[in-house]
């Protein structure tokens, strides 16, 4: 049931004025008129009646201005409709899975599929719901910004697009549910939920994708840049490798064509370097190396044979001149002696612990402890190895025995991409992890490796020597240093060569950046703004104030959690805290009213301007004879 | 100076009609209207036997030639016809609702001297109460008589019966005159006005003029004050549907009964509503009703 009130009700005593105004004008009209006459000959008959007080018989425009007088008094005292209205939020899950092809159509994807949900759910709903609909990918996004009308609410679908990241469903699910502003929860998503059991009524999943179906796709899986200088001379004169790695989540044996190409600044187009053709058993994982010296590469996956129904994760662009920021290693050692000089991507600097204390680093500076920690934590990105015993950060304790490794934190950046066998150190030390740290190695003494952050840095404390970098010669402990530098430099990005997306490039590169404009991908051609960041996989191109001065940033998306189809990802549904009762949310009515009194004049000037006689009869101030 | 409604097309219409009179008037100056008199003239009249005196000149030679006896031949004299026109000046032709009854009355007033000044007539226009012009002789002095209608100012009533006695006095010879008027005035006075110009053998016309506020003087009301613009005299009345319906019997009776008088007295006259068309009237009415040919 719909109640009125008004914004300004104290406005409303202009009505019984305006009534009362109204009348007496048109008795005025009526009653002490003064009229020259020719002669009163014929009108000396004509006695003067005792005015009726009774009864007022007002013309037809009496009628029309007191309605006018009313509407606008209402409009001004802000008349609104309030009604018990259900409040609904609905979370579109727009992360890069479900902008996977639905396996039976040509075209559609899973996302269309969801937003169609989402409209037949609106048209479900009646005139007392209030929608608020959200996007989860890159973060939570209120796409109408508050409680909406259905209606209003499928119009702000058309703005729905899938995102090149994961999304934050589930805290997004956890700060609605908690607030307590909405009745109901509906999410549409390619996820599989875990109910607690008093959810089930006000929290709903509507699971889009085909559960059944197999959900056949391939993806580059990373892209790398090693400078010839850690790779020995034997690449002549390449600046580097490009290496592509392809995986297949699929069930079956998947054909494919992977191409490398590099681009050529003066025509703006890609060439190709190299071509490969392989066959990638069931879950498989196969790579391609290919020399280059080009200033950026774009590498391209077709499948031959086999459905590939996510071809977002089939490009992706490396840049050889995207610079990390400075890493200070301080250290009783040289960064010649550990090795870190064939690191030709990083530019690093030496500080002897003895001086660290007179060292002022610049914010974007990353830090290497080498076998020494300061007494306090650095304001700068950290990377700890191999701390002292006694030490003013961590608890820690050096042993010497056998370690055994017996947790792995798979999903985590820095391991997610090795399979380090079984540690067995000299050195060894490991840690008590503090609070704000996350457990990455355990070993059967302790914590080996932790990552965490504290106001805002990153510090990863490494309870083992992995210096000297050797290259090649030690591939496994190499291609880990390398991710502990890159994790720490681009912050989460995987590999060097380009950001993930919805990351920042460094300060010092992007900061005197006048203009980007994206070289390829899909916004190819177009400018992007300093300030919006880098959404979408692609070359970008960086311009600076001076005109002969560019850099090439390359952007990639890869999430095997995204990218692996078959595996759906879970979300684990919060206890939603149930708005306690009903919201009575008003609806203005001024505009509703300001429009009809506009109309009601409109229709006043066309009848007066009418040749109706009847029309002019009824706007007449004269009562019909 | 003419009002802007006579143009040279109007004006060129009423060169072509000229004033009637039924009865003969003998002018005093050569003019364009046939008068009894014989005499030279275009318009032969008959033959009569030559007498002791009479000019040899004016024998018809012919007629002795074919019957060897002495007739003279007879012309009618073209002399001028005294037109005098008088226009109701009181307050009633200038009230707030008849603003452009006063107009009118001017309108006719001047075309009517206009054709009588272009067939060489005498016109004097007659403003009683307020101004009698001199008589006008010539087309040229069309544009000072409407001048002079455009200064006039309203007069009170009490001055209109005496001053269209004193206007019917000042008349040297009789001739026709036309009464331009409302008429809406009490009987009495009606017949004063008409007997002081018969008085004078004046063949008379009566033209009325009335104004939208003269049809409909009220609006439907409860109650008002209807202030006379002649007298001042104020009355408070109230009027509905039915008692304006009576306003416009009572109306229709003054004008029927005037039309009756007037007729009796062998008055010509014709009324006009300011919301018809006053060319019509004056090109296609007053023909019609013989106060033109």
């Amino acid at each position: 049931m719909f109640s009125f009130g008004f914004f300004s009700p104290w406005l409303l005593t202009l009505l019984p004025l305006g009534l009362a105004a109204l009348v007496y004008i048109y008795k005025q009209r009526n009653t002490t008129k003064r009229v020259q006459v020719s002669t009163l000959l014929f009108l000396k008959g004509f006695s003067k009646r005792a005015p009726s007080r009774s009864k007022f018989s007002p013309p037809p425009r009496f009628f029309f201005e007191l309605a006018l007088i009313s509407l606008l008094i209402l409009a001004a005292s802000g008349l609104y409709r309030s009604g018990p209205s259900q409040t609904i939020a609905i979370l579109i899950d727009n992360s890069f899975s479900m902008s996977a092809l639905e396996a039976d159509t040509d075209q559609s994807t899973v996302l269309d599929r969801a937003i169609e949900g989402v409209k037949q759910e609106l048209l479900k709903m009646g005139s007392d719901v209030l929608v608020e609909l959200f996007t989860t990918a890159p973060s939570l996004l209120s796409l109408t910004s508050s409680v909406v009308s259905a209606a209003e609410a499928e119009r702000a679908l058309q703005r729905v697009a899938a995102s090149f990241s994961a999304g934050e469903i589930e805290s997004g699910l956890q700060r609605l549910a908690s607030g307590g502003a909405y009745n109901q929860i509906i999410v549409f998503s390619d996820r599989t939920a875990i109910y607690p059991e008093r959810a089930k009524d006000s929290i709903s999943f509507r699971q889009m994708g085909r559960l059944a179906q197999m959900r056949s796709n391939v993806a580059i899986e990373n892209v790398s840049f090693e400078p010839a200088a850690e790779v020995g001379a034997e690449l002549g004169q390449a600046l580097g490798y490009v290496t592509a790695t392809v995986r297949s989540f699929s069930e079956e044996e998947i054909s494919l064509k992977i191409l490398v190409e590099s681009f050529d600044p003066g025509s703006g187009s890609f060439a190709i370097i190299s071509s490969q053709e392989a066959s990638l058993p069931p879950f498989a994982q196969t790579s391609i190396q290919a020399a280059g010296s080009a200033r950026a590469y774009r590498v391209l996956l077709t499948s031959l044979k086999g459905a590939d129904l996510l071809p977002g994760d089939n490009s992706a662009w490396l840049s050889s001149e995207v610079d990390g920021r400075t890493v200070i290693l301080v250290s009783e050692f040289t960064p010649a002696e550990l090795g870190l000089l064939r690191l030709g991507n990083f530019s690093f600097k030496h500080i002897p612990p003895a001086s660290y204390l007179g060292y002022s680093p610049a914010a974007e500076d990353v830090f290497i402890f080498h076998r020494f920690v300061p007494k306090e934590f650095p304001d700068s990105d950290s990377l700890f190895i191999l701390p002292p015993e006694r030490n003013s950060l961590f608890v820690t304790r050096h042993v010497r025995q056998k370690l055994d490794l017996t947790h792995w934190q798979e999903n985590h950046p820095l391991l997610s991409y090795l399979n380090l066998p079984l540690l067995s150190p000299l050195q060894a030390a490991v840690f008590t992890p503090p609070e704000w740290g996350q457990e990455l190695i355990r070993v059967n003494e302790g914590t080996l490796l932790f990552e965490g952050k504290r106001a805002g840095k990153t510090y990863i404390a490494l309870g083992m020597e992995i210096f000297p970098y050797e290259g090649k010669s030690s591939p496994l402990l190499s291609v880990f240093t390398l991710n502990l530098l890159r994790f720490l430099n681009q912050n989460l990005s995987l590999s060097s060569g380009f950001i993930s997306t919805y990351g920042s490039l460094p300060e010092q590169l992007i900061g005197p950046a006048t203009s980007i404009v994206a070289i390829d991908g899909q916004l190819a051609g177009q400018k992007v703004a300093l300030s919006s960041g880098f959404g979408l996989p692609g070359l970008y191109k960086l311009n600076y104030s001076d005109r002969l001065s560019e850099k090439l940033a390359a952007v990639n998306f890869f999430d095997p959690l995204e990218s692996n189809l078959n595996q759906r990802r879970t979300v684990t549904v919060p206890e939603m805290n149930l708005a306690t009762e009903l919201k009575h949310e008003p609806i203005s009515l001024i505009k509703l009213l300001s429009l009809l009194v506009l109309a009601l004049i409109f229709i006043e000037l066309i009848f007066s301007a009418a040749v109706s006689s009847k029309a002019r009869q009824f706007f007449s101030l004269r009562r019909p004879v | 100076m003419l009002p802007a409604e006579f143009s040279p097309a109007y004006l060129r219409q009423l060169e072509m009609l000229n004033i009637r009179s039924r009865r003969s008037f003998l002018g005093t100056r050569q003019g364009g209207y046939i008068s009894p008199k014989k005499g030279h003239g275009m318009e032969f009249s008959d033959f009569r036997k030559y007498e002791l005196g009479d000019s040899p000149r004016d024998i018809d030679w012919g007629v002795y030639a074919r019957t060897n006896r002495l007739y003279i031949k007879r012309f009618q004299e073209e002399q001028e016809l005294g037109v005098t026109i008088i226009i109701d000046t009181t307050s009633s032709m200038h009230s707030a609702g008849n603003k452009n009854k006063w107009d009118a009355a001017v309108h006719i007033a001047l075309s009517l001297a206009y054709i009588a000044l272009a067939k060489q007539n005498k016109v004097k226009l007659a403003l009683p109460g307020y101004l009698d012009l001199p008589p006008a002789f010539g087309l040229r002095s069309i544009h000072r008589l409407g001048k002079q209608l455009l200064e006039v100012k309203p007069v009170g009533y009490n001055l209109l019966i005496e001053g269209v006695r004193r206007t019917a006095s000042s008349l040297a010879s009789p001739g026709v005159a036309i009464l331009i008027s409302d008429f809406l005035m009490p009987f009495g006075d009606i017949e004063k006005i008409i007997n002081s110009l018969m008085a004078k053998n004046l063949e008379i016309s009566a033209l009325q003029v009335l104004g939208p506020a003269d049809l409909l003087p009220i609006e439907q009301t409860e109650a008002a004050i209807a202030v006379d613009s002649e007298s001042g005299e104020e009355l408070e009345l109230s009027m509905d549907a039915s008692e304006i319906e009576h306003y416009n019997y009572l109306l229709k009776e003054h004008i029927r009964i005037l039309r009756l008088f007037l007729a009796q007295k062998r008055i010509a006259f014709s009324s006009l509503r300011t919301d018809q068309s006053i060319v019509d009237f004056v090109i296609r009415e007053l023909p019609r009703t013989g106060l033109l040919k």
